[in-house]
């Protein structure tokens, strides 16, 4: 489970997430969606303990990330949107140290099926900086995946992968959640959001646009908007941006007009 | 449904051709940028350092030419030698570190993908990622020898064209090797095989480093402390000293030049410096024009895999060290990757000439007095420390930097900053502590120096490499730097130089701590025999003394190291 409770990012002046809160229940896929800038990323990395949130807590698996940051990190698993590895190790011994990381035991065998699943068997004793991008990509989700986490927590997954790698991957990101464990993503591929996500909150600038499940969100947005007609993600995606940007651009005006008008934007709760 | 811009929101195209862009002005840019924004802390630091260097060096050599201006022209003539010396020494190390250097910028940039494949001529990326090599290779030195070189015009009351001429032979003087390596880089890149390419430009720089150990050793330094006991060959030794030098070596062309310019004359020998710099610079860039990119294109098809479906398990070590914990984990870990990375274990050849260097040489030096040599076998500790800060700054200060880009996985891990900061410092401390105690027992055997000098020889030297090595992991991992391609370049930050002054402090203040006992059994042996001197009033505080600062230095400086750690975003 994964909790983030008024979780506020300030860089300097720049506020690059402002008041997010949101809730990931058990089995459930839970989509982070924004264009870029969007402050995904940030949340990712405050989930994960990269980044020490300004304001709020954000929680996994019950523990505190910067209070508990032990406990909640043998927890999840991440899959980083760059996936930069050891390059002066194999494979297996990569996934071999990332098992010892988390004092798993006999871990021989998942890391030869894990190899095997993602077609990188003969290539488990190789240097990883003879890898491609996709391959060491797979080595960052065999990594994520290795410890069975009740929670994964996954940047961009898709980035480099082959087609088929892909598809293996939206299968796996489903499954993990169907055996009653927590998934967290952020991606710009909507097709991947509508095929695996249960809820989503959109982003735009640090703050939320909409949130639910995607028939929450189609009844928000009823209209054709974007250019794209339909009940698809991609139209509700770019309802929910129109919306916002004629929301700024009103409270501009009228920020214009009354000085005194205050912040227009209002801050969401998911 | 189309979804293109609009002619409104795209950018309108440029109807002017546009001025060529400049790739060194795009890179003040990003340093400027980078200096903005860096720790302010850390250049107030390094700018107080520097200053204190600065003042040092000027005065040092203020005096040092006045003494020697007292024997006359001979005397100067010393100053020259040395200062012949200073330049050769230098230029070896520049030497020595230039080809990887040269790899690690010319081929190995980050911003490489983008540069080659824009519609600039090779050679202008060769250019900008050659100074880029000249200033990874050669700052330093040129900033140790400039304060020198100024303090030596104006001492001779140089003429004003004489400045630039000494600044563009100390240039020159590092330039060369730069060059040279740059040339043997893009050589190596187009013909040696792809994937051994970092072997075997260490191999070079090994080959190169015995040279320059070859060449300390011949000079003997011995002798000079030898024939400086007798006052009668003082003389005959400057006449020697002065004499003439290595004619065919570059820098001794350089320290012609910058000589003779402090006295107004233009020397013969910085023109076939200008030339053979020239020369050497030319050469690489009409190399790079015509191999450059396909050198660079090989280097990012970094090894052909041999393709071995057979399991390999964990080794006997592995296994071992993984029982510790995460903590043991980490440390087969980077055994393993120091072991497998050229740039990492070079560093421990260098730890290796460096002791070796100390050790030859103290067994050297010839001391008939006793007391005299009880006095210069304790001050010697400090230089050791000198050498364990030598050895620190290559091995411990870069120790969390060396995790590079890949910290995130130790990060997001179950993994308390503390374990990864011990996990670092036990896995150097074994080195630096066994390079110690070698150092500390056979320097004292070797000057057959008392029993109470003996063990303070072993006290002092466990001391340092306890402090100087948490310092160095603990500094490093408050300050790291994980965008580095070469281990050596991560001491060579305000941090790092931070790192040696304090391990420098260090060595001093152990010395300051025993002295008194140490002085006692040395200059009054009857009063002090065996180790009577270190159970006086003064021994006891001396050994606590040192016994807290070790314990306090060695906690304090890793906590530090793990607090700021845990902060780090």
């Amino acid at each position: 489970m994964i909790e983030v409770s008024g979780y506020t990012k300030r860089y300097g002046r720049h506020e690059a997430v402002s008041d997010l809160s949101f809730t990931v229940q058990p089995g459930a896929v839970f989509g982070l969606l924004g264009s870029n800038g969007a402050g995904k990323t940030t949340t990712i990395r405050a989930l994960v303990g990269l980044t020490r949130p300004t304001g709020g807590t954000v929680r996994v698996a019950g523990f505190d990330v910067w209070k508990d940051p032990l406990k909640a990190k043998a927890a999840f698993g991440y899959i980083p949107d760059r996936p930069y590895l050891y390059g002066k190790l194999t494979a297996r011994e990569l996934l071999r140290f990332v098992t010892q990381l988390y004092q798993m035991s006999n871990s021989d065998t998942e890391i030869d099926r894990w190899l095997e699943f993602f077609r990188l068997r003969d290539f488990g004793n190789e240097l990883i900086e003879t890898y491609s991008h996709g391959m060491r990509q797979k080595v960052a989700i065999i990594a994520a995946l290795l410890p069975d986490p009740p929670v994964l927590i996954v940047d961009e997954p898709m980035v480099g992968l082959d087609p088929h790698a892909a598809r293996q991957v939206r299968d796996l990101l489903r499954a993990h959640a169907d055996r009653g464990r927590t998934v967290l993503l952020t991606t710009h591929s909507l097709p991947l959001a509508e095929a695996v996500c249960d809820r989503l909150v959109v982003l735009d600038r640090g703050r939320v646009l909409g949130q639910g499940t995607m028939d929450d969100l189609r009844a928000r947005t009823g209209t054709e908007a974007g250019g794209v007609h339909g009940d698809s993600l991609e139209r509700i995606f770019f309802r929910l941006i129109e919306e916002e940007q004629a929301a700024a651009q009103a409270g501009g005006q009228a920020g214009g007009q009354d000085h005194a008008g205050g912040q227009t934007g209002v801050s969401e709760r998911a | 449904m189309s979804t293109a811009p609009t002619q409104a929101s795209a950018p309108a195209p440029a109807s002017a051709r546009p001025a060529r862009p400049s790739l060194l002005r795009v890179k003040l840019l990003s340093l400027r940028h980078t200096l903005q924004r860096g720790p302010k802390w850390g250049y107030a630091l390094v700018g107080t350092l520097a200053l204190l260097l600065v003042v040092g060096e000027v005065s040092g050599t203020w005096r040092a030419l006045t003494f020697l201006g007292g024997f006359g022209d001979i005397g100067t003539n010393v100053f020259a030698r040395v200062l012949e010396i200073g330049l050769i020494t230098l230029a070896s190390g520049v030497t020595f570190s230039a080809t990887t250097a040269a790899i690690s910028t010319l081929y190995l940039s980050d911003d490489l993908n983008f540069l080659l494949t824009q519609p600039v001529p090779t050679w202008r990326v060769f250019a900008l990622k050659f100074s880029e090599t000249f200033l990874n290779a050669a700052l330093v030195p040129v900033f140790l020898t400039l304060p020198l070189l100024l303090t030596v015009a104006a001492y001779f009351h140089a003429p004003a064209w004489a400045y630039p001429v000494m600044l563009l032979a100390d240039l020159l003087v590092f330039a060369a090797p730069v060059g040279l390596g740059a040339l043997l880089a893009v050589a190596l890149m187009r013909f040696a095989p792809v994937g051994r390419v970092r072997e075997v430009s260490t191999a070079l720089g090994v080959l190169i480093s015995a040279g320059l150990v070859y060449a300390i050793r011949a000079l003997r330094p011995e002798v000079l402390v030898q024939k400086l006991q007798d006052p009668g060959q003082v003389e005959v030794l400057l006449r020697d000293f002065a004499g003439p030098s290595s004619p065919l070596l570059p820098p001794s062309w350089a320290a012609q030049g910058i000589w003779q310019a402090a006295h107004g004359h233009l020397a013969a020998p910085l023109l076939p410096l200008l030339i053979l710099t020239g020369a050497l610079l030319l050469s690489a860039t009409l190399l790079a024009t015509k191999a450059y990119q396909e050198g660079w294109a090989r280097a990012l098809d970094a090894s052909t895999p041999r393709l071995d479906p057979t399991p390999r398990r964990a080794g006997r070590t592995e296994r071992l060290l993984a029982r510790l914990g995460p903590g043991g984990a980490l440390a087969a870990k980077d055994l393993r990757v120091t072991l497998r990375d050229p740039t990492q274990w070079s560093q421990l050849l260098v730890v290796v000439a460096l002791a070796g260097v100390y050790l030859v040489s103290v067994k050297a030096v010839p001391i008939p007095v006793p007391q005299f040599r009880g006095i210069l076998g304790y001050i010697q500790l400090a230089f050791q420390g000198f050498i364990i800060a030598g050895i620190a700054v290559r091995l411990a200060f870069p120790a969390v930097s060396t995790e590079a880009k890949a910290y995130w996985l130790l990060r997001t891990a179950p993994i308390d900053p503390r374990q990864i900061v011990l996990s670092k410092f036990l896995g150097v401390l074994p080195v630096t502590l066994t390079v110690g105690l070698v150092m500390g027992v056979a320097s004292a055997l070797s000057m057959s120096l008392g029993p109470t000098l003996l063990l303070l020889s072993v006290l002092v030297s466990v001391s340092n490499a306890f402090v100087i090595t948490a310092l160095g992991v603990g500094l490093g991992a408050a300050a790291p730097k994980f965008d580095a391609d070469n281990p050596a370049e991560i001491g060579v930050s305000p941090g790092g130089l931070a790192f040696m002054g304090l391990s420098l402090a260090y060595s001093v203040l152990c010395l300051l701590l025993l002295a008194r006992p140490a002085a006692g059994s040395v200059l009054r042996p009857d009063l002090y025999p065996g180790y009577s001197a270190l159970t006086t009033p003064e021994g006891i505080l001396g050994l606590t003394g040192l016994l807290v600062a070790t314990v306090l230095g060695t906690y304090l400086s890793l906590r530090t190291g793990w607090h700021r750690l845990d902060r780090l975003e």
